[in-house]
């Protein structure tokens, strides 16, 4: 199926794309294009960010930097991520369908998309990623995902801090390839705990509640996690969808997040 | 809009309207082996190798093929041929329909994992979706196939 593009735009450089996004206000950017046909039937103007050369991942001591247009697969492939918070970024990018589809799939697509069924925004949040735009300051994920409208500019880079923490992941879900019903990530820092819901089926939130009911536990009871499991399930008010109704989710979240914390404290 | 790719070794150019996705390119000139499924990334029956990895052509612009190889399973027809027959032996074969896409998918795990173990080959497999076999003759064959030296 042909979809309705009116101007396709392949721009040689960062200036030249942001000069057409501000120009023209219907257009939209391409990322990898993987959900293009679940969102627009119809694009006034699409400006391609595939030449652009914004993929590849760079390590610093303190982080590791992530071109916008890495596909998942590059991510997946980099021997970066199997140890880094136990590997729950690299998990909860091998969750996303087949391989075919993480070799077009890229992280900033997945990011400015804002998806409900997002598998890799939750790890995200709970990772305090920094998104790196070409004109506007850097933002934190969580203020990203805060906003009302995203920022109309070009995502550059994600920036993961190499935190040595304990992570978990956890997607719920049928078969391989299905959304998630719903998805839990958590990590436990020396600082205390971030606990992320995704696939609500809104998008992916951090669960403050849950994780200030858990702030100076470093080794909370069974009765703190059950309570912070039923915290979170209330304060991310999952609704229903074709995929699962909002009592559902709601055992879902208690289930995964009382699960997740007993993952993450047993070492 | 005018583009080039190396399609199955020879370069061919084609003239694509810019929303234009990669299947229709494809079947628009006659290489009907590039299956229409769901055409929407979820069935992985059209799938191609765009510089030698696999994606679904439903939802690739044919604009990002430009100056790219690309190829279908006519483009590896003498590994396919040996794959099909493992299917045979196994009695994998049964529609045929997601065939073509199973054996560039199959190719491409073959170029970069030759010895995927039984657990790797259902992971790599996982977009790829067979609607009648029920995947165990199908998996038992591409063991056979992968064994099998070049």
């Amino acid at each position: 199926m042909t979809m309705n593009i009116g101007t396709y735009l392949k721009p040689a450089s960062l200036d030249e794309a942001y000069a057409a996004l501000q120009l023209e206000p219907k257009a939209k950017l391409l990322g990898g294009g993987a959900w293009l046909k679940l969102v627009d039937a119809d694009l006034p103007a699409a400006i391609d960010l595939a030449f652009l050369r914004l993929s590849g991942i760079k390590e610093t001591v303190e982080e590791v930097r992530i071109g916008a247009m890495t596909t998942l697969s590059e991510i997946e492939a980099s021997p970066l991520f199997s140890g880094l918070y136990n590997g729950i970024f690299r998990q909860a990018i091998h969750s996303v369908m087949g391989p075919s589809v993480r070799n077009i799939a890229t992280l900033g697509g997945s990011i400015m998309g804002r998806f409900g069924f997002s598998d890799l925004l939750p790890v995200l949040l709970v990772l305090d990623a920094r998104l790196k735009f070409f004109k506007h300051p850097e933002l934190s994920i969580g203020e990203f995902m805060e906003m009302k409208t995203p920022p109309r500019d070009i995502l550059t880079q994600v920036i993961l801090p190499k935190h040595k923490a304990q992570g978990y992941f956890h997607k719920v879900t049928r078969t391989a390839l299905d959304f998630a019903l719903v998805n839990v990530a958590i990590l436990r820092l020396d600082s205390g705990y971030r606990i992320a819901v995704g696939s609500r089926p809104g998008a992916a939130m951090l669960c403050q509640k849950a994780m200030n009911h858990l702030a100076f536990r470093p080794l909370p009871d069974e009765k703190t996690m059950v309570e912070a499991g039923a915290i979170a399930a209330e304060e991310c008010r999952p609704g229903s969808n074709q995929r699962a109704s909002a009592d559902y989710r709601k055992q879902l979240i208690e289930t995964y997040v009382e699960r997740g914390l007993r993952e993450v404290t047993r070492s | 809009m005018k583009i080039t790719m190396i399609l199955n070794g020879n370069p061919k150019t084609f003239d694509v309207a810019c929303g234009e996705m990669l299947l229709d390119t494809l079947r628009n000139h006659g290489l009907l082996s590039v299956r229409r499924g769901c055409e929407s990334t979820s069935c992985g029956i059209c799938t191609v190798l765009l510089d030698g990895k696999p994606v679904p052509s439903c939802s690739v612009l044919s604009v990002r093929a430009d100056g790219r190889t690309v190829t279908t399973v006519e483009g590896i027809r003498e590994e396919a041929e040996k794959l099909s027959r493992h299917f045979g032996e196994e009695g994998a074969d049964q529609c045929g329909f997601c065939n073509p896409s199973l054996a560039l998918a199959v190719y491409a795990l073959k170029q970069t994992n030759p010895k995927a173990t039984p657990q790797e080959i259902e992971t790599w497999l996982v977009g790829n979706l067979c609607r009648c076999s029920g995947y165990q003759s199908q998996h038992a064959a591409i063991q056979a196939y992968l064994k099998e030296k070049s």
